[in-house]
């Protein structure tokens, strides 16, 4: 808490002893009685014995809310003693914006009266902030003195990503042993038809596939797929970034990695997250609706640091990246390091899909247009598709994302179906 | 508040100095005062609106200067007033630009400075007529005695305001 004399004071200081000096320059009297309206304001700066008491308590309408929520902030100041104006100054974090009303305002408050302000913000970007911070000066009526005063507590909102609803999401090539929605290349118990082969003793008699039976003169069986879940590893690309928050590559990444993360679970599969930035940040494969939470809030934080640290998929641990896991691999195809990790992890044998995010349309978004950088994100483009081209001939699953299309539309092309034969290898 | 009541204190303040002695000079040196402080409100400055005042001031001694023997208490007082308002309404604007004030603010607000202009009235007739009692009652000589018994009190008056009542002075409650 600081008390401290205005600008005002020092001017009418300033005034007074520049009239009085003239004063006894051109020696007439009216200058000394034009220097007692500023006196009398001046002798207003009496400083405050003690400071009126209140209490300022914050409201926030919600603290989780999905990109583009808005919440509604409202302030409530109970003054114990007078106050003759409060000033509140609300702070708001970069990627929150003032939507209605005001995070600054002036009010004044009798003894035992209850005054409140409230405004309105929106949320355009995913993250954590604190709306906690507020910045109170007390004046008083001449505005020769205030008190100044910062009040932190903690009021953290987290915006998560808004999710796009994605109905069909890349067939794994390999399952795993728990039951799910994707017909297993293994035979058993199951509704999806397979093989036929002779009745064998302990065969169920309802598997016999009569049509069959009675065309060769013996007992014949139809043996059946089993459904069963994949395991699915989003591999994020913090190494680089380009486009201002919140259509940034790495935000579209964000966005487009729990779009997928909930269509998987809502299969029943196993679904993960490996963040692969400066640092490895990983959050182990699990299905349900908890990790559905948990990968949001493992999402949120994503950043781009800068390293010169190549991270290093050996060092995660091996439940991490089961060997049967399909890894979606979520990228703008910027950062060589990255394009070289996920070249090795198809090398190992693993069923690689890169959704490579198109840095164009963020980059034109901060550039603005003009004929110059049209002509330049023209050139980038066709480098940037070359770029993937290539990366196809080595044979890695390519899909191209384009901000302005939807994120199902660019999954369509394997999402119908894959090669079984990938799955037998 | 509009910055732009700031307008009406200027008019009075460019006004005095040119009613009391209506000369190019004078006209010039107000115009620049006026032009300085509309810098200052324009761009919510106290600097800039503190110079056009000082200026403002050198423009009325210089009108007083060459001006005739009579004294005229009104137009002082207005001109001070002017500057005093001129300075208090800037510096409202200037602080709470962008804020959203509260209509009971501005209410009160407007209620405290037409108190205040009517006791800088009484005050300005009180000394007033406090300086022609005296100047009745006490000789020649004498006057230099109270003139300097005035500037001793107000020193000690500053001196009590700003170090015996230090600003951190205060009670940490709330």
């Amino acid at each position: 808490m600081i008390m401290r004399a205005t600008p005002l004071a020092f001017s009418l200081a300033t005034l007074i002893a520049w009239i009085l000096f003239l004063d006894i320059l051109v020696d007439r009297a009216e200058l000394f009685v034009a220097a007692i309206p500023l006196a009398v304001g001046l002798t207003s700066l009496v400083p405050a014995r003690r400071m009126p008491r209140f209490e300022l308590r914050q409201r926030i309408s919600a603290d989780r809310l999905s990109e583009g929520d808005r919440i509604v902030v409202s302030l409530t100041v109970s003054a114990l003693d007078p106050i003759p104006m409060i000033e509140i100054l609300t702070v708001l974090p970069a990627l929150v914006e003032l939507e209605a009303g005001h995070n600054r305002v002036v009010l004044a408050a009798e003894a035992g009266q209850e005054v409140g302000s409230s405004f309105q913000v929106a949320c355009p970007a995913r993250g954590r902030f604190d709306l906690g911070v507020i910045y109170i000066r007390l004046w008083d009526r001449s505005g020769l003195s205030v008190i100044e005063m910062r009040r932190a507590t903690s009021r953290p909102i987290s915006v998560y990503p808004a999710v796009a609803r994605i109905r069909r999401v890349p067939q794994p090539v390999r399952t795993q042993f728990s039951i799910g929605n994707y017909v297993s290349p293994r035979l058993g118990e199951g509704i999806e038809p397979g093989e036929i082969r002779r009745f064998l003793p302990g065969d169920r008699t309802r598997h016999i596939n009569w049509r069959a039976s009675l065309r060769r003169g013996q007992l014949y069986v139809t043996q059946f797929h089993e459904e069963r879940n994949a395991d699915v590893v989003l591999l994020l690309d913090a190494l680089s970034e380009t486009g201002a928050a919140p259509h940034s590559t790495l935000d579209l990444s964000v966005r487009a990695a729990a779009g997928i993360a909930n269509a998987y679970l809502a299969r029943k599969d196993r679904v993960g997250f490996v963040e692969f930035g400066a640092f490895l940040r990983w959050i182990d494969p699990a299905t349900g609706r908890r990790q559905s939470d948990v990968l949001a809030e493992g999402l949120l934080p994503a950043a781009t640091h800068f390293s010169y640290v190549v991270p290093q998929l050996d060092r995660l641990p091996g439940r991490m990246l089961p060997r049967q896991a399909l890894v979606i691999a979520l990228t703008p195809l910027l950062d060589e390091r990255f394009v070289t990790a996920v070249i090795d992890l198809m090398a190992r044998g693993f069923d690689v899909i890169v959704l490579a995010i198109s840095p164009i349309e963020s980059t034109q978004r901060v550039l603005g247009r003009s004929p110059a950088n049209d002509i330049a994100c023209r050139l980038w483009e066709i480098e940037w598709r070359e770029k993937a081209d290539a990366l196809r001939r080595r044979g890695l699953a390519i899909l191209e994302w384009h901000p302005d299309m939807a994120l199902e539309a660019a999954l369509a092309p394997l999402a119908r179906s894959r090669p079984r034969w990938a799955a037998r290898r | 508040m509009s910055r732009w009541w700031t307008a009406l204190p200027l008019a009075v303040m460019a006004a005095v100095p040119i009613w009391t002695a209506p000369s190019a000079p004078i006209v010039a040196i107000e115009a620049v005062a006026c032009l300085v402080c509309a810098l200052g409100i324009s761009r919510s400055m106290t600097g800039p609106a503190t110079a056009g005042s000082v200026i403002a001031v050198i423009g009325y001694a210089v009108a007083l200067w060459s001006a005739g023997p009579g004294i005229d208490v009104i137009g002082a007082a207005l001109f001070g007033t002017a500057l005093l308002f001129l300075l208090d309404l800037h510096e409202f604007a200037r602080r709470f630009r962008g804020a959203d004030i509260a209509n009971e603010v501005l209410r009160a607000q407007t209620a405290y400075w037409l108190g205040r202009a009517a006791s800088i009235a009484v005050a300005v007739a009180a000394l007033a007529a406090g300086g022609f009692v005296l100047s009745l009652l006490v000789p020649g000589a004498g006057r230099a005695v109270v003139a300097g018994l005035g500037a001793v009190l107000a020193f000690a008056g500053a001196l009590n305001a700003g170090i015996v009542r230090r600003p951190g002075d205060i009670s940490p409650e709330a």
